[in-house]
């Protein structure tokens, strides 16, 4: 044993040995009668459950399902949707379990309870509910709740602790709906009342009236239930096109009064790229200043990729691999340098001789860089450049199976080279080492002090629709814009 | 997420008795008020926690398999009792204040040799988990998957969870040792 191993070891014996037989009270051996306390002993249950139905129901709306339907009194403003409790009458107990019994210590008694689901009959898959039981250890009580199915399929989760109570909690998994937590509440299971935000959902949350959707998943870790939203929203449908590095706000879930609390978020980053051991939890690390990749190291911003072909020229490269020809055939106007719609391509020759075609934009005229932009979640494109005055468009045309189709760009972080609105604030976008596609805006006019995004491909699982570059702030560096390469690089 | 892990089926051999059950309580009665002290630092309370445990089991104790199965309920009891103290002393302590919080009993740190003193204050910084996974390798010896099960989660969570808590003792001891 280690060191820290054999000194832990020895404090804990000499910390127990101070405890000794003629400290303890008389000693008393338990028996039956005296041994169940109250709040688990059946008669109890039966004497106590009149008395205690409106304080216990008071967070919930009790349904008595089958057998008619009473309110609590009337709420507080702030409580939000209330939550069933199973009916009184017996609903679902013939409906299959074709999981059959999953253990889970439900009471508390420390001796695991057998757990069911069973699925209500119906079309296409399993009817509108389903319905949740636990035959308690303790008592030998049947408890049960009814709630929505997914109606594909449901299953127990992992069990949760959050509240004060022993007994564990139970999270349900449902297609397409939000996680449901079933807490034992004296001799019932019963969803504490849950906000509407954030969700309990592994999934897409959609962001209204933009198509794109937000980044939710649930976990649970030691026995702690835990669930994330990210910041920013992606294109495609499930699953999103994310990018390798991305805040999520992170929150705890505990259970108080019959309903379910969320804490205060924390903004954490998800970082599949340094988080690479992580089993079933989310890829969690810290995030940089505020966004971005994690930590305090210094990326490899240069030397930037600087070859070049114009009009006329061609190159080879390598794209998933597979040896491509990549051309840039056309003309330019003469005596201007500039290129009108339909008179230059951007001509990529794959394996066999099939060819993609991009048509360049009316501009100055065109380059294209020879090394490619090369993106770790997966995809890879050419950066067309053109190039006139104090400004460049940049373009950066993905090639997708035998496809071309230019990327967009969205948002504030100015892609290209140029100036950042009216000010003489400059911006200058270009392909570093591996690959990597980065933008760098001066904070201020003239200043060494940047701040450096990295592009990461986003996009659609659409086929043939277009990709969105998303801007990930890398963190502000001072950069010698005279000569980066051959500078230091720090963080500012 | 994954799915619950199966319970071990029950043997039906045998089922545990009173007189088993005096026997249990004579023989592991302090060791497990011992255990529940290392949870819950003060002795009356883990002998609280002791004494519902052995009277949850002597309400169950029919349907017990047999001794070891009864040893690993009660020490389950006790973690879980411990846990229970642990939550409603710090619901409590929210409305008490510090100074009418209740002493350390004559087993008091004091009594502790220096260098064990300086270990087991830096415990009590730990994560209640933390601290159940490291009492039940250091002191109770059990293996990996005794404290899985007794604690409810995973082999993988039980040697993490006593990684991270070591290293977080080693810091904690470290800097004490800088002051």
């Amino acid at each position: 044993m280690s060191t820290i191993e054999d000194r832990l070891s020895a404090a804990l014996e000499a910390r127990a040995d101070l405890v000794q037989p003629e400290d303890l009270r008389p000693a008393q051996v338990p028996g039956p009668p005296a041994s169940v306390t109250w709040l688990r002993h059946p008669a109890t249950y039966v004497a106590a459950a009149a008395a205690c139905a409106a304080v216990i129901a008071a967070p919930f709306l009790v349904s008595g399902g089958d057998g008619g339907t009473e309110r609590s009194p009337a709420p507080p403003p702030s409580s939000v949707v209330p939550t069933e409790l199973p009916p009184l009458v017996d609903v679902g107990g013939d409906w299959p379990a074709p999981d059959g019994a999953t253990r889970a210590d439900v009471d508390g008694d420390g001796i695991p309870d057998d757990v069911r689901v069973r699925l209500e009959p119906g079309e296409p898959l399993i009817g509108p509910r389903l319905r949740v039981e636990a035959e308690l250890s303790s008592t030998g009580d049947l408890v049960w709740a009814v709630i929505d199915s997914g109606e594909v399929s449901a299953n127990i989760g992992d069990v949760v602790q959050l509240d004060e109570d022993p007994g564990l909690e139970l999270t349900v998994y449902r297609d397409g709906l939000d996680f449901a937590v079933l807490d034992l509440l004296d001799d019932r299971l019963v969803e504490p009342t849950a906000p509407e935000t954030p969700r309990l959902l592994n999934g897409v949350v959609e962001e209204q009236g933009t198509g794109r959707g937000f980044e939710s998943r649930v976990w649970v870790d030691q026995g702690a239930l835990f669930s994330y939203l990210s910041d920013d929203s992606f294109t495609g449908p499930e699953p999103l096109e994310t990018p390798v590095v991305y805040p999520v706000s992170v929150t705890s879930w505990s259970i108080s009064e019959g309903r379910l609390v969320p804490s205060a978020p924390a903004r954490r980053c998800i970082d599949v790229v340094t988080v690479t051991d992580s089993g079933f939890l989310p890829p969690l690390a810290d995030c940089a200043d505020s966004g971005g990749a994690s930590g305090t190291g210094v990326p490899e911003l240069f030397p930037e990729e600087e070859g070049l072909v114009g009009l006329g020229g061609s190159f080879e490269s390598e794209i998933d691999g597979r040896v491509v020809t990549v051309a840039l055939e056309g003309t330019a106007r003469d005596g201007t340098g500039t290129v009108e719609e339909g008179d230059a391509e951007l001509v990529v020759t794959f394996p066999g001789g099939r060819t993609a075609r991009w048509p360049v934009g009316a501009g100055w005229e065109p380059a294209v860089t020879t090394a490619p932009a090369i993106f770790p979640g997966g995809g890879a494109g050419f950066l067309v450049r053109q190039e006139g005055g104090d400004n460049t468009t940049m373009s950066l045309v993905t090639v997708r199976g035998d496809r071309l189709t230019a990327t967009l760009t969205e948002g504030e972080v100015p892609f290209g080279n140029g100036f950042v609105g009216a000010s003489a604030r400059t911006y200058r976008t270009w392909i570093g080492p591996d690959g990597v596609l980065w933008t760098r805006v001066a904070q201020e006019v003239g200043a060494d002090e940047q701040t450096v995004y990295r592009w990461a491909l986003g996009g659609t699982v659409s086929m043939g629709a277009p990709s969105t570059l998303q801007p990930l702030r890398e963190g502000c560096f001072a950069i010698d814009a005279s000569d980066p390469a051959s500078t230091p690089l720090d963080r500012c | 997420m994954a799915r619950l892990r199966s319970g071990a089926p029950r043997s039906q051999t045998h089922t545990f008795g009173a007189g088993e059950l005096s026997e249990l309580y004579a023989a592991h009665r302090l060791s497990m008020v011992r255990l529940a002290m290392l949870l819950v630092d003060d002795l009356a309370s883990a002998e609280d926690v002791v004494q519902d445990a052995f009277a949850a089991m002597a309400a169950r104790r029919g349907t017990l398999d047999d001794r070891g199965a009864a040893l690993a309920y009660l020490r389950i009891s006790v973690v879980n009792g411990s846990r229970s103290a642990l939550r409603r002393r710090r619901t409590a302590r929210a409305y008490v204040p510090p100074h009418e919080a209740p002493p350390d009993g004559p087993e008091s740190h004091a009594v502790l040799a220096e260098e064990h003193r300086e270990v087991y204050e830096a415990l009590e910084h730990l994560a209640p988990r933390q601290r159940e996974v490291v009492v039940l390798r250091y002191w109770s010896h059990l293996s990996e998957a005794e404290i899985a099960q007794a604690l409810g989660i995973s082999q993988g969570s039980v040697k993490s969870t006593a990684s991270r808590a070591l290293d977080a003792l080693e810091i904690i001891l470290s800097k004490e040792g800088q002051r």
